[in-house]
């Protein structure tokens, strides 16, 4: 049952992000085309210009409408009338979790990649090939002392983390819409407002850290973290990414949590 | 309906591929203004090879936005690096250098330790190198004196106009320098800009990049003064300082000689006046 409704949540999302996928893809082949009448004049450069600066805003678009989609998405198959069927299904409420955050999770990393195929498109020809040659020639000049063994690493680290962080945002605006429908009027109001509730603690949350770092600065324990950091870059880098990789990890496991539990117990359709 | 789907998604790659093989203008134009040293100590530039040029007091190519820095005008500067550098990052690594407008010479700063200061090497290109080394090693040999001036009524072009001094104005310079006695100091100070103005006199060879520094001619309330400094060849030493007072039965001429500077001067005099 989960492959099937894998499937429809895929149908479902592809019927919405398929066409911004196309207009991202085609954007960045409307750029390169534009890039073939290059000129020296006046008009190319704004027409060059402007046709970049499109480019940027249509890929920042697609990541945008990625998230907007799957919280909608989220929402209306859960907790509108849609959700009177959806929940009929022979589903657990974490299998729908599941299959709605997977679906948009993945949707938005196509995003990502068709943004990223979007600009190697624009750039494909001369500025690619240059690219590459200059990313290579970095990557082979690094200084001796630089470990690249360690630098792999950190990206796969970092972009495990990123994956994570992914799933952690769309189960932040879950739980928002799921604490939101507990209301009986005003849901989409109310998950607005828990939103800002939990901006609110953030900032606050971080206001405090910042002070108690200020604070930890000015004590001498500070030189002697700073000197074991200078000491140890390698293993504090892998200690600061695996530790962000467990923090976004935990996020997620209480968000889910906080989802799944009201589902099961105080869910409240229209 | 897939058949047709399928030829128009082979068109759209085909459009692509085709487009996507094209250069770009820019990086074009860095690659045009990316250079290395090869084995040799030449410079290559874009496929072009330019040699070094010993030294010489009075070679002195012409270069656009170059006043003694490199960093006047980008249209010119070309950057010098690795030979496995690739253009990207050419701006970002290695020295930069000044091409000549026809493309012709380069200059580059090199630290001259004996002065103790960066100096000027200059490189011409390999088609024009046994030419120019012919004739600095012949020696050098002007064809005519002339001065750089500024014309602030062509307004698109002011900066750098020559004059060229007649035959009848040479002899006359050369007959104050020739049979005026000399004085011990100028009636005003150079330094507090006391004269009215300077006309910078150099003699240059046609055809070819050579020009020096002869005398300046300064008008001052009482008339006019020659000046006339000499360092040696390796501008190491400092050889004399004569001064010369022009009589005025060559005022006329001198009047005639430095008449463009004095257009400038009159000029700028205006405009200072009209801000206050």
């Amino acid at each position: 049952m989960v492959k099937k409704l894998f499937k429809h949540e895929f149908a479902a999302m592809g019927r919405l992000m398929l066409p911004v996928l196309c207009a991202v893809l085609g954007v960045g082949i409307l750029t390169r085309i534009i890039l073939f009448f290059e000129s020296d004049t006046i008009g190319f450069n704004i027409i060059g210009g402007s046709s970049f600066l499109m480019l940027f805003v249509v890929m920042f678009a697609g990541l945008f409408l990625a998230m907007v989609f799957g919280v909608i998405r989220y929402y209306k198959n859960l907790f509108s009338t849609e959700g009177y069927l959806s929940f009929t299904l022979p589903v657990t409420p974490a299998q729908h979790l599941m299959v709605k955050s997977v679906t948009a999770v993945t949707f938005y990393i196509a995003a990502a990649l068709a943004a990223l195929v979007s600009l190697v498109i624009a750039l494909s020809g001369d500025p690619l090939v240059e690219g590459v040659k200059a990313a290579s020639y970095i990557w082979a000049h690094l200084p001796e002392e630089i470990n690249k063994v360690h630098l792999v690493f950190f990206a796969i680290e970092f972009a495990m983390s990123m994956f994570v962080a992914v799933f952690s945002s769309f189960f932040l605006y879950y739980t928002c819409i799921t604490i939101g429908q507990m209301a009986k009027k005003n849901r989409i109001m109310m998950a607005v407002g828990v939103y800002f509730i939990y901006y609110l603690i953030v900032q606050v949350f971080s206001t405090v850290m910042s002070v108690l770092f200020s604070v930890f600065a000015l004590t001498p324990l500070m030189e002697r973290v700073a000197e074991f950091i200078a000491d140890n870059i390698y293993l504090c880098g892998h200690t600061f990414f695996i530790g962000m990789l467990l923090v976004y990890i935990l996020i997620v496991g209480v968000e889910f949590l906080v989802c799944h539990t009201i589902i099961r117990k105080k869910l409240n359709l229209e | 309906m897939k058949r047709t789907a399928k030829i128009l998604a082979a068109i759209g790659l085909i459009i692509i591929l085709c487009v996507s093989m094209t250069g770009c203008m820019k990086i074009d134009k860095m690659r045009e203004r990316h250079g290395y040293i090869d084995e040799k100590g030449n410079i290559v530039v874009n496929g072009e090879t330019f040699i070094a040029l010993p030294y010489c007091e009075y070679l002195a190519p012409e270069f656009e936005g170059y006043y003694g820095s490199v960093f006047q005008s980008s249209d010119y500067i070309v950057n010098i690096t690795d030979k496995d550098v690739p253009v990207l990052l050419s701006g970002f690594t290695g020295e930069k250098c000044h091409i000549s407008k026809d493309e012709m010479y380069l200059v580059r700063e090199v630290f001259d330790e004996y002065h103790g200061y960066y100096g000027e090497q200059y490189y011409c290109h390999e088609d024009i190198y046994d030419k120019i080394y012919s004739a600095i090693e012949a020696g050098y040999s002007p064809d005519g004196y002339k001065y750089d001036y500024t014309d602030w009524k062509d307004e698109d072009n002011n900066w750098d106009k020559e004059y060229i001094l007649t035959d009848a104005q040479v002899n006359a310079i050369n007959e104050v320098l020739s049979t005026v006695a000399t004085m011990d100091e100028l009636p005003f100070e150079v330094e507090s800009y006391d004269y009215k103005y300077i006309t910078e006199i150099m003699s240059f060879t046609e055809g070819m990049p050579f020009e020096r520094y002869e005398v300046d001619i300064y008008k001052y309330e009482s008339g006019y003064y020659i000046y006339d400094s000499q360092w040696n060849e390796d501008n190491t030493e400092w050889l004399y300082d004569d001064i010369y007072r022009v009589p005025k039965s060559l005022e006329k001429t001198f009047d005639e000689i430095t008449a463009k500077t004095k257009e400038a001067y009159d000029i700028e005099i205006q405009e200072f006046e009209s801000y206050l």
